[in-house]
């Protein structure tokens, strides 16, 4: 208890668990809270906060390795034994309770958005947030390095800034190119279903991560003519941790994420079939209902080639096979928003996604526009619903002109 | 505990071509040594080579000892204590600092609040603290880890009659069995405290001895009211 008090009335790192947690709560409640559900998703998107956290730590680490540095403070940093033990003690009342609500919150996200059969993996998973956690141990470390050589103000400062520059140089904020970087945390803001976590990237993170945090904490100083300056020793520490970072790419993983080729697994219904991942079971209530008014009203009215065998979700890492099932996306929308209309259901369902001419630079075939969105009003007026705001002219087809149609879009092809 | 000894060979330290201290050679024994000397003499910088606050430019210094702990307890010129911490919080972090093991940090807390009489305020935050208290808590910070050298710069400054009246008791009792060196610039300090007198002027030793002898280097002509304040002046080259 005496040890808190002390460390409560002295640092100022411990401290920042108050905005600390109004980041994490606004960071959970942002955006309808798209992740619930998914277990890689909810540990990669709680990555967000740690661009406001991790600049903070440092500069509050900063603060505190200042003020235990200040003349009538040194004798007891570099008078002691194992002078960087008072360092690596205000670092710890900085990192431990921040990682500490940063594993909570994982947690309870987890908790909330009844995340059971994560297709990442519980272990991976359970890897991904350490590493978050040893990425603010790694700030709250940077912090601490830079902070026993200036002033408090411009420790604070400095330790701010450095953390939020390198918060985009050492990650893939600023450039998508795959390669391993320190401070590629997650930070997803899309789902992530058909997606492992590469065991090797994390496991480099982490590496690299605790290595160069414990070389900062240690950087001894020595005090020459009333200037604080790193030791020897100190100097080594800190270019060893400058050589880790900047080679670190050279021998680990390029990609933290791999392709998880796994079908959805969760099927409702028969004709048409309709298969979820479990992840996203909890959309079925919202999606399902529109898919069965489309295709029930294809079939009552005649246009049983708009009604597929079967529709599978598609993923990052599976695509079913366009003559075997029909591909379902789920828009952001129904992740962020809870809303999903029969326009689109019908879009997707119709939009030959596995196209090139829909994946790459080339044009798309003369009349495309034209068949496409006549299929898709064809299709919402027999449900009662009418298109609106199509870009191109478009008309009502027959039984027949839809079947040609889907056929030649499922061959990629524009047939009228 | 043994008293043991704080030993400087040769010792210079240099600020660029302004200041030189040294070369120095001096070995502290047991008991009250009061170091003495006009503003810029070189008294903190000894302290703070001494505390291996800065490294010296050149020489060495070491704490010898028979027995027993051969730690060194430093209060600098004006030490930073949290004013937000109690003295009894403080007392154990710093005993942490120096390695006091945990079953033994509470007796170290409780012995080094006894030796300055703050017993009673050991729940104390320090802002809450007089002047003298602070200095007390001071000097309690510096013997928490039971050193066998205690250097203490310019304790009593700042401080009322009463106050330093009181914190040279304090000092007097935090001596025994111990090496204690004491920079002030006060008469009255010197003759309360010191079984030993060292008077630096211009970063060199220019007294070593006892106050009776002391007081038999002054000059007719210095300033001051009594003998030890003439030697002082004297010997700071402060003739009239």
């Amino acid at each position: 208890m005496s040890r808190a008090r002390f460390a409560l009335s002295t640092l100022a790192g411990p401290w920042l668990l108050l905005p600390a947690l109004g980041i994490e709560i606004a960071t959970f409640l942002v955006r309808g809270m798209p992740w619930r559900g998914e277990g890689m998703w909810t540990v990669d998107w709680f990555a967000i906060s740690l661009y406001l956290v991790g600049p903070l730590a440092a500069g509050a680490a900063a603060v505190d390795a200042s003020r235990l540095s200040r003349p009538g403070n040194l004798h007891l940093v570099v008078g002691v034994p194992r002078s960087w033990r008072v360092y690596a003690r205000a670092a710890a009342w900085s990192a431990i309770p921040l990682m500490v609500l940063h594993l909570v919150t994982i947690v309870v996200a987890l908790l909330v958005g009844d995340v059971r059969q994560p297709g990442a993996g519980w272990l991976m998973m359970s890897v991904a947030a350490v590493v978050q956690c040893f990425a603010i141990l790694w700030f709250v470390a940077l912090g601490s390095a830079i902070g026993r050589f200036v002033n408090p103000l411009l420790a604070g400062l400095a330790g701010a800034a450095a953390g939020y520059v390198l918060n985009y140089l050492v990650s893939d904020a600023l450039d998508g190119e795959p390669r391993f970087r320190l401070l590629a945390l997650g930070a997803a803001t899309v789902t992530l279903v058909g997606r492992g976590y590469n065991p090797g990237y994390l496991v480099g993170q982490l590496a690299v991560l605790g290595i160069t945090s414990a070389l900062f904490v240690v950087v001894a100083m020595r005090v020459r003519s009333g200037v604080r300056l790193p030791s020897a020793a100190g100097a080594v520490a800190a270019a060893i941790s400058v050589v880790m970072i900047a080679f670190a790419p050279a021998v680990l993983p390029d990609d933290r994420r791999i392709a998880d080729p796994r079908p959805p697994g969760h099927c409702l219904g028969e004709g048409p079939e309709i298969c979820f991942y479990y992840e996203h079971r909890r959309y079925a209530e919202l999606i399902e209902p529109r898919i069965r008014t489309l295709t029930d009203a294809a079939l009552e009215k005649g246009y049983p080639a708009f009604v597929p065998e079967r529709i599978m979700e598609v993923s990052h890492g599976y695509r079913p096979d366009p003559a075997e099932a029909r591909p379902l996306w789920l828009p952001s929308q129904v992740y962020e928003e809870g809303r999903y209309t029969l326009e689109d259901a019908a879009y997707d369902l119709l939009l030959p996604a596995h196209c090139e001419f829909l994946n790459g630079p080339a044009l798309t075939p003369e009349g495309y526009d034209e068949v496409f969105f006549s299929l898709l009003g064809t299709w919402l007026e027999i449900a009662g619903a009418k298109l609106v705001d199509a870009p191109v002219e478009h008309r009502t087809l027959t039984p027949a002109e839809v079947s040609r149609a889907l056929d030649g879009l499922a061959a990629c092809e524009v047939r009228k | 505990m043994n008293a043991g000894r704080l030993v400087l060979r040769d010792l210079t330290k240099a600020y660029g071509n302004a200041f030189t201290l040294g070369p120095l050679s001096l070995t502290l024994t047991e008991g009250v040594t009061c170091l003495v000397g006009p503003n810029g003499a070189g008294k903190s910088t000894l302290f703070r080579v001494a505390a291996k606050v800065d490294r010296p430019t050149s020489g060495s210094i070491t704490v010898e000892n028979g027995a027993g702990s051969a730690t060194l307890g430093y209060l600098p010129q004006e030490p930073l204590l949290p004013p937000s911490a109690t003295c009894e919080d403080f007392l154990y972090h710093v005993a942490w600092l120096h390695r006091v093991p945990r079953r033994q940090r509470k007796d170290a807390v409780s012995s080094a609040l006894a030796a300055v009489g703050l017993t009673d305020r050991r729940a104390t935050r320090i802002r809450k603290l007089s002047g003298g208290m602070r200095r007390r808590l001071g000097i309690a910070h510096a013997i928490v880890h039971d050193p066998a050298i205690v250097l203490l710069d310019e304790p009593t400054v700042g401080l009322d009659p009463v106050q330093r009246v009181s914190l040279r008791k304090t000092i007097d009792t935090v001596s025994r069995n111990r090496v204690v060196l004491v920079s002030t610039h006060l008469v009255e300090d010197i003759r309360g405290l010191a079984d030993r007198v060292i008077i630096l002027n211009n970063g060199g030793v220019v007294y070593d001895g006892d106050i009776s002898t002391l007081e038999k280097r002054a000059a007719p002509g210095a300033p001051g009211d009594t003998d030890l304040e003439r030697a002082i002046a004297s010997l700071m080259g402060e003739t009239s």
